[in-house]
Formats: structure tokens, C-alpha cells, sequence
């Protein structure tokens, strides 16, 4: 039996007009553009505002996926538009690196999406500039429909914007939304007030997925309050941190009992602490479990509605998928950006070789296939 | 093969309640560490004379701190309550009395342990006069010396040095040197606000080295721990929360040594990671390798960070943790130690038995280096 490979985290790169030639026209003064600094250097321009983390003139450094990623950091040496690689906004382009890797379906994410969203305390200004995304990017893969499967981005500075964009676009033919991880201070995703948000996700059977972004909220930022004294070894080595925290809050606050059919998926986190994080929540479960509001021990949780994506190299990946078996587990190939690796199916089928295959098909594709209720 | 001493790396005191009242040099007198009760009778920490707000600072839970202990008093739900457990109150003797912790040792047969402090897990980051803070520490670090001095085979402790600072600090490192300490406790994160790896703590790893003191990062009452600053808990009691998120604060500090190339510098330097757990180091130290093979150049380290993490680190695993013989499996058993946590309230009331039960499915010379002989190598016990 052939397995289906299914990439759950593939992104684009924006053309650098999309949201002023998308955004409703109100909104246009307000949309995200890319612009030059005072030394000439280009930034992510949210509403006026430098983003937190997309400034400084190494954006293009979202594009080097498989290059040496030196002269991408080096500020103002290569521009975004220098940078876009064709698989990255052509469809027809995309589908022949999907091709070339025999990758079949691709979930797309954007990429300069994640830079972007608490950088922006306008809720309107932020749905504006989501929708003005999503419709691009839901044009996009309508180019080739059967391979590119659009996931919406909704704000969630606002749960009524973010209600009213998940409605929207889940009748376009989304097949899940994407939570940018860092948020509001004291709101993590879990919290009561997104309570309405899942309550349509569970009628909707919607996947709800949490993507790392960056912004001034993110752990990534605890130690480092200054975006310039945080490497990029740093960034993206805690970008899951603040998806784990997130994802966190929902056993925090019982999120699972009170929507037991809401399904969350973490994204581009690596999967090696899962194991290790279930059973300390376990184990402290047991002294002070009667502190939270969750009933039932948390692992439980984890094993009914959560699902979690691996890198395809993660070498720690076949022990977390034996311990606590193949349902949660998805994959990711992260193209094209400059943290990742090429080649991903060979990497992935080496990696999970020592499984049964019936479990390396399940993460291939299956649990995908399965989750996102793609047809084959 | 013989049978395996066993060292407890991480167990704790509960300072006596007057020790800064009464031990506090002369200048210092109005105003020492001490407890004080709020306006609903509930117990504070007072540090510099001022009621102080956080997880550990005030509330009046402060009883919990011993209630790690083999069929406690009270059931855990009074621990929590405020105003009901006194910090006196739920002290069992082996907290502050040497010969009764020798008697915990003796029950729970263990060799020798290393001990921390409670109180002093918690009024560094609120304490920001650096010559208070080292008046502080110097009362607690006395004290504890000659609490180990009692039972020099069995006792050990490490000294706490507020970081402040730094010329005071290196200062007080010497005179603990002197005082028999084996290593350095220091907080988490650092209580300064900034990154370990920053040049401002080269000083102290610079005499540590001199001195070959391993430091010990410990997680801490830190109102400022990240679980929290980015997510404020509005009451005290959530504590899953806490004990969640209290050892991811040390990753952090653990991290920011690799990102400033702090054992670049200095390559003799020993850094222990406490009270933490251990099934994440083998995924963190993957993906910061990760990581370093594209973005290594950004950062002050030459080498993969896990080489690094060989040479110059050591990490503690809970004796409850059942997974913990997989990162063993996974990176070798040269570097990992145990502790036992007592009397804190998320401790194993039979540490030894829950060691040994989860390393059971190691080889026994594997077994025989994490139940002591690593720690004795590391603290030349």
C-alpha cells in the first residue's frame, strides 16, 4: 500500500502588495506593507509600527530554506522580494517542489503572517488584514485545489473577529484556523473568554491549530525583551515555547471538559518534550490537580484531542511516537524557510523506519487525511 | 559489585523563622528578613520592611514548604489554605534540626545530602538593595555551615549568592570556600532581569571556576517566573500552574548560558540544573543543536551545544519521574544526578524507592553513577 504524505505546515511567502491590493478598502491605509527604515533597512509595517521581530532587513531570510543562512541575515543584503523563491506564491510553482519531494497535500501557513498580529492592537485593523490574507491565499491554492489546502488566519486579539473570520472562511472551504502563538498578556488560548470561539469550532468540527509567531508577548521575549539581543538560534529555538504555553492553558482552565470535541493541533514546536510534559503534568496532577478545574488526569486529554506536528530529522520522534502511540502524530516540512531542511520524505521515512508501517502511514498522511477530512 | 552510595543532590531546610532577626549585622538590624502577618492574620515574607505580593512572598501558605514529609499533619487541601498551616507550624524537625535530618537520611537511606535553602528560593528578586541581599545571604550561609558541620559525612550544603552585586558576590564566594560550601545556589533566572549569558556574571563564573564550585540553577518562588509574567495568575493557590511552569524558568537561565557562549569563556566552568526534571534536556539539547548547525554563527558558541552540555553540565531527575531512564538511554548516565526534595510539597515521601525503581531497567554501573558516585566526583565528597 502506497502512503499518502500529507505536509501539515507548508508556507508561502506574501508578495509584498497582497494586502493592500486584498484589504477592504477602508482598511488600506491600515495595510500591512513592507517598508525601509531610516538606514535603508526593510520592516514589516504594521499599521505604522515596526514589527516586533520582522525589522532590521533580514526578512528575506524566510526564504532560504537549504542556503547558507549568513548573507540572509545580513541586514539589508537580500530583500524580501529578492528572496521569494517561485514555490513560494506561484501554485503551479509550489505543486512542482511538492512534486519534485513527493509531498501530495500541503496545509499552507503564511509567513510574514507570523509576524505581524499583537503588533497590531487594532481588532479591526487586524481582521481586516486577515481576511485581505486569507482571501489571497484561499485564491491561491484554488489553482490547485487538490494539493493546497487553505487554513485561514483568524485574530484573536478580538474572539468575536476571530468567530466572525472562522465562520467566513470555513464556508470558503477552510480546513483549519491558524492562532498565531503569542497573544494578549494573561490570555492565553485556553482562557474563558475564548470559550464562544470553540464552541463554533466544535460545531463547525474545525481543527484549531497553534502556530509559533512572534511579537512582544512570546517566551521568546522573557529573557530578551529587546528584539535585537535575541538571536536567531534564540527565536527560533524558543518559538514553541510560547505554542507550549498556550496549549498549556487549556488543562489549566479545563478547556477540554467543558469541549470535549474541540481538537487542537501544535505546530512547529518539535514533539520531543510531549512525552516528557504530559507526565509531569501527570505527576503534579496528582498533588494539585484540585487546583485546576480539570477532571479528568491531563495525558488523557492530550490522547483525545490534541495532535501534534514532528519535524521529518527529529531523531526523538520514533520514542515519543512508541510511548504514546501514532494517532496524535502528524509531520511538517516548514518550507521554505531558513530553519529547515530539504529533502523531508527521505528524512522522515528513514527516521520512522523502525516503526510498524501501519503507524508510519498514519503519520504520513492518515491522521491528516483523517483530521482535516481530506479526500485522497 | 558493591552496593551503590546514595547522594541526594537537592533537599531542602526551612530556615528558622529569627535567624535574620537575630543574626543580622548591627547595620542592618531594622531590617531583617522576617515573617509578619498581613491584615487578614495571614503570614508574609517582609523583605526590607515591605509586604511584597507573589507566589511564596505572602498569602499565608507558607506551611506547604514542609509538607513533603511521610503522612504529614495536616491533608494537603489545609496546606493551601491561607492562614491555616504557619510556616513554624508545618516545619518537621529534620527541616531544622541536623541531628533529625540525619534521622530523615538514616529512614530513607541515603548517604549524604546537599542542601538548599526555602526562604531563600524567594526574597532575592524582590530584595533590589545589593548590600542587604549580601548581609542576607551571609546570615543564611553561616548558618547553614554549621548546620553541616554537625554531621560533616552526611550534611553538605551549597551557599546561596545574591547577584546583585558582582564584586560583593565574588567576595562572598571566597568566604563560602572557606566555610566548606561545595557549590553556589543561584536563581533560575537571573534576578537582575537579564540574560546569564550577559558579561556583567563573568566575574562569578571566573571564581567559580577558580575555585572549581559548581553552581547549581534552582527553580525558584520567583514572582517574576514566566509561567506567570506572561500569564498572571490572580490567585496563589493555582499551583499545578506553578510547579508546571517553575522549572521552565530554569531552562531558560540553563539557555541563556549557550547563547552568550558563557562556557566558551570558560571552559572549566560546572553548571548544575536542579529541580527541573530531566525528560526535556535530550529534545531541548536536539533542537538547539538544531538549530546551531543554521544559526550557530549569531551566538557566542563554537561548539554544538550539547558538546558543551558533555563537558561542563550536569542535571538532577525527580525519583518519581518514570520516563527518566530514557534521556539516560538517550545521552548517557555521566551526567545526570537525583534529588530528593524534602520536605517540599511535591516530594516523594520514599525518594530511594522511587529511584530505584525507575532506573531498575539501566545497567547497574549506570544505576550506581546516578545514585551517587557522579555527585561525589562532581562535589568531591
Amino acid at each position: 500500500m502506497n502512503a499518502t504524505f500529507v505536509d501539515i505546515d507548508g508556507h508561502i511567502m506574501e508578495p509584498s502588495n497582497l494586502w493592500q491590493d486584498y484589504i477592504d478598502p477602508e482598511y488600506r491605509d491600515h495595510a500591512l506593507k513592507i517598508s525601509k527604515d531610516e538606514n535603508g533597512l526593510e520592516y514589516l509595517n504594521v499599521d505604522g509600527k515596526k514589527s516586533f521581530f520582522g525589522r532590521g532587513g533580514a526578512l528575506g531570510a524566510l526564504g532560504a530554506i537549504g542556503k547558507d543562512a549568513r548573507p540572509y541575515l545580513e541586514p539589508g543584503r537580500i530583500s524580501w522580494e529578492e528572496a521569494m523563491v517561485p514555490g513560494g506564491y506561484i501554485a503551479s510553482e509550489r505543486t512542482k517542489v511538492m512534486d519534485d519531494e513527493r509531498i501530495d497535500m500541503t496545509l499552507v501557513y503564511p509567513s510574514l503572517g507570523l509576524l505581524w498580529e499583537y503588533d497590531c492592537p487594532d481588532v479591526k485593523v487586524a481582521a481586516a488584514n486577515c481576511r485581505a490574507y486569507n482571501d489571497w491565499v484561499f485564491d491561491l491554492c484554488s489553482e490547485a485545489p487538490t494539493r493546497l489546502i487553505p487554513v485561514a488566519h483568524i485574530p484573536m486579539g478580538d474572539v468575536d473577529e476571530a468567530i466572525k473570520e472562522m465562520k467566513r472562511t470555513a464556508a470558503l472551504g477552510a480546513k483549519a484556523m491558524m492562532m498565531g502563538s503569542d497573544c494578549s498578556p494573561g490570555r492565553p488560548y485556553g482562557h474563558p473568554y475564548f470559550d464562544p470561539l470553540w464552541e463554533e469550532a466544535v460545531a463547525l468540527d474545525m481543527p484549531m491549530t497553534i502556530h509559533p509567531s512572534t511579537g512582544p508577548n512570546s517566551v521568546s521575549a522573557v529573557a530578551y525583551p529587546e528584539p535585537e539581543n535575541q538571536t536567531p538560534w534564540w527565536l527560533f529555538l524558543y518559538g514553541g515555547e510560547t505554542v507550549k504555553l498556550n496549549f498549556s492553558s487549556y488543562f489549566n482552565h479545563g478547556t477540554f471538559d467543558r469541549f470535549p470535541d474541540l481538537k487542537v493541533v501544535i505546530l512547529e514546536s518539535g514533539i520531543g518534550w510531549i512525552v516528557w510534559w504530559l507526565d509531569r503534568m501527570d505527576e503534579k496532577f496528582e498533588i494539585n490537580g484540585f487546583t485546576t478545574p480539570m477532571k479528568e488526569v491531563p495525558s488523557t486529554y492530550f490522547k483525545r484531542q490534541g495532535f501534534i506536528s514532528m519535524d521529518p530529522d527529529e531523531r526523538l520522534a520514533p520514542l515519543s511516537i512508541e510511548i504514546l502511540g501514532a494517532d496524535r502524530f502528524m509531520w511538517a516540512y516548514d518550507f521554505p524557510h531558513s530553519d529547515s531542511i530539504l529533502d523531508p520524505i527521505n528524512e522522515l521515512e528513514k527516521n520512522l523506519a523502525d516503526l510498524p508501517e501501519a503507524d508510519q502511514h498514519k503519520v504520513f498522511g492518515g491522521n491528516a487525511m483523517e483530521l482535516y477530512k481530506l479526500a485522497s | 559489585m558493591p552496593a551503590p552510595r546514595l547522594i541526594d543532590i537537592d533537599s531542602h531546610v526551612l530556615e528558622p523563622p529569627d535567624l535574620w532577626v537575630k543574626n543580622i549585622e548591627p547595620k542592618y538590624k531594622n531590617r531583617a528578613l522576617r515573617f509578619e502577618k498581613d491584615e487578614k492574620g495571614w503570614e508574609y515574607m517582609c523583605v526590607d520592611n515591605a509586604h511584597h505580593h507573589g507566589y511564596f512572598l505572602d498569602g499565608g501558605i507558607f506551611g506547604r514548604a514542609g509538607a513533603g514529609q511521610p503522612d504529614p499533619p495536616h491533608p494537603i487541601e489545609d496546606y493551601l489554605t491561607p492562614g491555616k498551616v504557619g510556616y513554624s507550624e508545618g516545619r518537621p524537625p529534620g527541616a531544622y534540626d541536623p541531628d533529625e535530618h540525619v534521622k530523615v537520611l538514616d529512614q530513607r537511606g541515603i548517604d549524604t545530602v546537599i542542601l538548599y535553602p526555602t526562604l531563600g528560593l524567594t526574597w532575592e528578586t524582590v530584595c533590589p538593595d545589593a548590600g542587604l541581599a549580601l548581609a542576607y545571604a551571609r546570615v543564611y550561609n553561616d548558618w547553614i555551615a554549621g548546620f553541616c558541620a554537625t554531621s560533616p559525612d552526611r550534611l553538605a550544603h551549597v551557599a546561596h549568592v545574591p547577584l546583585r552585586d558582582m564584586e560583593g558576590a565574588v567576595e562572598e564566594v571566597r568566604r563560602v570556600k572557606g566555610q566548606g560550601a561545595k557549590g553556589l545556589m543561584i536563581y533560575g533566572r537571573p534576578t537582575n532581569g537579564g540574560s546569564y549569558g550577559d558579561s556583567y556574571f563573568d566575574p562569578l563564573w571566573n571564581v567559580c571556576q577558580e575555585l572549581d564550585l559548581p553552581v547549581s540553577l534552582h527553580a525558584t518562588g520567583n514572582p517574576k517566573y514566566f509561567g506567570n509574567e506572561l500569564y498572571p495568575q490572580a490567585d496563589h493557590t493555582v499551583t499545578w500552574w506553578v510547579y508546571m511552569w517553575a522549572a521552565e524558568d530554569v531552562k531558560l537561565g540553563f539557555t541563556t548560558f549557550f547563547q552568550g557562549g558563557v562556557f566558551e569563556r570558560f571552559p572549566g566552568f560546572k553548571l548544575v540544573v536542579t529541580e527541573s526534571g530531566s525528560g526535556w534536556l535530550p529534545h531541548w539539547l536536539e533542537r538547539m543543536d538544531e538549530y546551531f548547525e543554521i544559526f550557530g554563527f549569531t551566538t557566542g558558541m563554537k561548539m554544538k551545544p550539547t558538546d558543551y552540555f558533555k563537558r561542563q553540565c550536569w542535571i538532577d531527575m525527580e525519583p518519581e519521574e518514570k520516563e527518566a531512564h530514557r534521556p539516560i538511554e538517550l545521552l548517557g548516565a555521566d551526567k545526570f544526578l537525583w534529588a530528593g526534595d524534602f520536605p517540599h510539597s511535591d516530594s516523594s515521601a520514599d525518594p530511594v524507592g522511587e529511584l530505584k525503581e525507575n532506573l531498575s531497567s539501566l545497567p547497574e554501573a549506570d544505576q550506581h553513577k546516578i545514585m551517587g558516585e557522579n555527585a561525589i566526583a562532581l562535589y568531591g565528597l
